[in-house]
């Protein structure tokens, strides 16, 4: 069964084929969901309540762009939507404390695991790591960003330097 | 944006891009319990079910109807003659004055108390006659042929040898006559005068015994994901109320104090479940149609007792769970119609006492015991987490 006859049998709510959707998905879209819930409870609310929503509305998918890229989407924006309903955007700690001024060796990243890097991304507080996934991982613009999450542009630009910041200090720290 | 910026976020994405994390191996349940049931089931929709359901139901109790309307009440009489018999004895229907001339005929070369008997045989051979019983057996052999021999031509004729035979056949005749009555297949009155076409109707309702049971979260089908998310594993506790049944009978009345019923009866289920993350109520509705044998084993005044045993298939009609959440801040309630219930088989033994209120109306009383056969069905109920249940039957039923 390909991609395409996988999809037809969900919209047909053939349950072999769901299920066998859930087992082609859901190990990376924990990854994803992981990355913005920050631990596991949370991180599996989001994937069950994500893949309740693929199924219910897979009938609008229409081949238009990568059938992953929809399916992680739907997730992305669950998980912005549960972090946003339950008030968690909003960052109880400041990184003010942080020395921005320093200088920044961007080639550490590449002496990370991507396992080791998901840990520290869940140790940032909830509103930074939300605008590092969205401006790293996922792609958006600082625009986008602040309209999803109702902040302006520049605190966008702001949280994301501190978050960047903050990883390399950290990653500095994992190392010695 | 620096050169050095773009790398970063570059680095980031190689890295995550395709990362892959464990998931729990039981959240799929979870997650299935809660999606749309396959469209190609839920297309029949519920009235077209109950329509079908109660079509299967009319044809069924119309082909047992007829069935039943047209197997007669008594058998016809046994053959008399044997295949070695033909051509040599000759069936002679007994006129009651030849029989009564052959009769007094016998008796005029017997003493007193031979005459009594020979007279009393008359009566018992008469009653015989006007009152065959439902089957023949060897009792109503034996008087069938003792008329035959009473009423041969040229029979009056006769030996001592003859008188022995005579009279020794007439002492058969005269206990099996006796027996017959002592067994009650000569009622004093006609047993069927009053009942007609032996059909009867009714109307019952019943109860049966609640109770309860442990669950897991497959049992529960919410539209509120969190709930079942909240916790792991979570256990529910179902309490089932008692049954309420209620529905129509029809009783074909069969010879020897037997009977065959069945009916329509609906059924109604109620449920409270309850976890340390939720709790909710279930409503369950069953058309069943019941058939059962029914022997009356005792009549004393307008009293009767009989015993029944049989089955009832019980098809699935409609049901929904309301669930309440209390959880952390995440709380709500919805309602979740139940589908792809199995029809649920079930065998039931009862013991009932009627008491007729007036002719052939009587009220009636039945214990039961029943046992609910395993469907294999999702939906938990009273029947699956209690399958052998008592009950109490009460109903009042006419005859035509």
């Amino acid at each position: 069964m390909n991609e395409r006859e996988l999809i037809e049998a969900c919209k047909n709510n053939d349950p072999r084929a769901q299920k066998r959707l859930y087992e082609t998905f859901a190990r990376k879209m924990m990854s994803v969901c992981l990355r913005y819930a920050g631990n596991r409870e949370m991180a599996e609310d989001f994937l069950q309540e994500g893949f309740i929503k693929v199924f219910s509305s897979i009938q609008s998918y229409n081949y238009e762009g990568s059938f992953e890229g929809w399916i992680r989407r739907i997730f992305v924006n669950t998980a912005l939507e549960s972090l946003r309903k339950n008030d968690l955007l909003r960052n109880g700690v400041e990184l003010d404390t942080l020395d921005t001024q320093q200088e920044v060796d961007y080639s550490t990243i590449d002496r990370i695991s991507a396992d080791e890097l998901m840990e520290l991304i869940a140790q940032l507080p909830p509103g930074f790591r939300t605008v590092f996934n969205m401006f790293a991982v996922e792609g958006y613009s600082h625009k986008e960003i602040a309209q999803v999450l109702h902040i302006t542009e520049s605190t966008s630009r702001s949280q994301y330097t501190r978050a960047k910041r903050v990883l390399q200090k950290w990653i500095k720290e994992l190392e010695q | 944006m620096k050169i050095d910026d773009r790398y970063f976020e570059k680095s980031v994405q190689s890295k995550l891009a395709e990362h892959e994390t464990d998931v729990r191996s039981d959240l799929w349940a979870a997650i299935e319990s809660q999606l749309p049931v396959n469209t190609a089931i839920r297309k029949v929709p519920l009235y077209r079910r109950v329509i079908g359901y109660s079509a299967a139901a009319v044809t069924v109790g119309i082909v047992v109807a007829i069935v039943l309307w047209q197997t007669p009440d008594h058998q016809l009489p046994a053959p008399i003659i044997t295949e070695n018999d033909k051509g040599v004895l000759e069936i002679v229907q007994p006129q009651p004055a030849t029989f009564h001339t052959s009769t007094a005929s016998a008796a005029t070369s017997l003493d007193s108390r031979s005459v009594s008997v020979a007279a009393e045989s008359e009566t018992e051979v008469m009653a015989s006659f006007t009152n065959m019983p439902t089957t023949a057996t060897h009792e109503t052999e034996a008087v069938v042929s003792v008329a035959d021999h009473m009423s041969k031509p040229g029979h009056t004729a006769r030996t001592p040898q003859d008188e022995k035979t005579y009279r020794q056949k007439l002492d058969e005749f005269e206990h099996a006559g006796r027996n017959l009555k002592a067994k009650g297949k000569i009622p004093d009155a006609p047993e069927h005068s009053q009942k007609g076409a032996g059909i009867q109707l009714g109307m019952m309702a019943a109860n049966a015994s609640p109770g309860s049971s442990q669950n897991s979260a497959r049992a529960i089908r919410t539209k509120i994901p969190t709930m079942l998310a909240a916790q792991h594993n979570p256990v529910y506790h179902f309490d089932h109320s008692m049954p309420i049944s209620a529905g129509i009978t029809v009783t074909k009345t069969l010879p020897q104090n037997w009977a065959l019923e069945s009916g329509l009866v609906y059924t109604y289920l109620y449920s409270k479940y309850r976890s340390n993350n939720g709790n909710g109520s279930q409503e369950l509705h069953y058309l069943g149609i019941p058939l059962n044998a029914i022997y009356r084993f005792a009549r004393i005044k307008r009293f009767s007792f009989y015993a029944a045993a049989g089955g009832q298939v019980d098809f699935y009609l409609a049901g929904r769970q309301k669930d309440e959440g209390y959880d952390e801040g995440i709380s709500g309630s919805g309602y979740k119609e139940l589908k792809h219930e199995n029809v649920q088989f079930s065998i039931q033994a009862n013991l009932g006492a009627a008491f007729t209120l007036y002719k052939q109306t009587e009220l009636y009383l039945e214990p039961y015991m029943a046992y609910y056969i395993e469907n294999n069905s999702s939906i938990h109920n009273v029947w699956k987490d209690k399958p052998f249940n008592f009950g109490l039957t009460l109903g009042i039923r006419t005859g035509f």
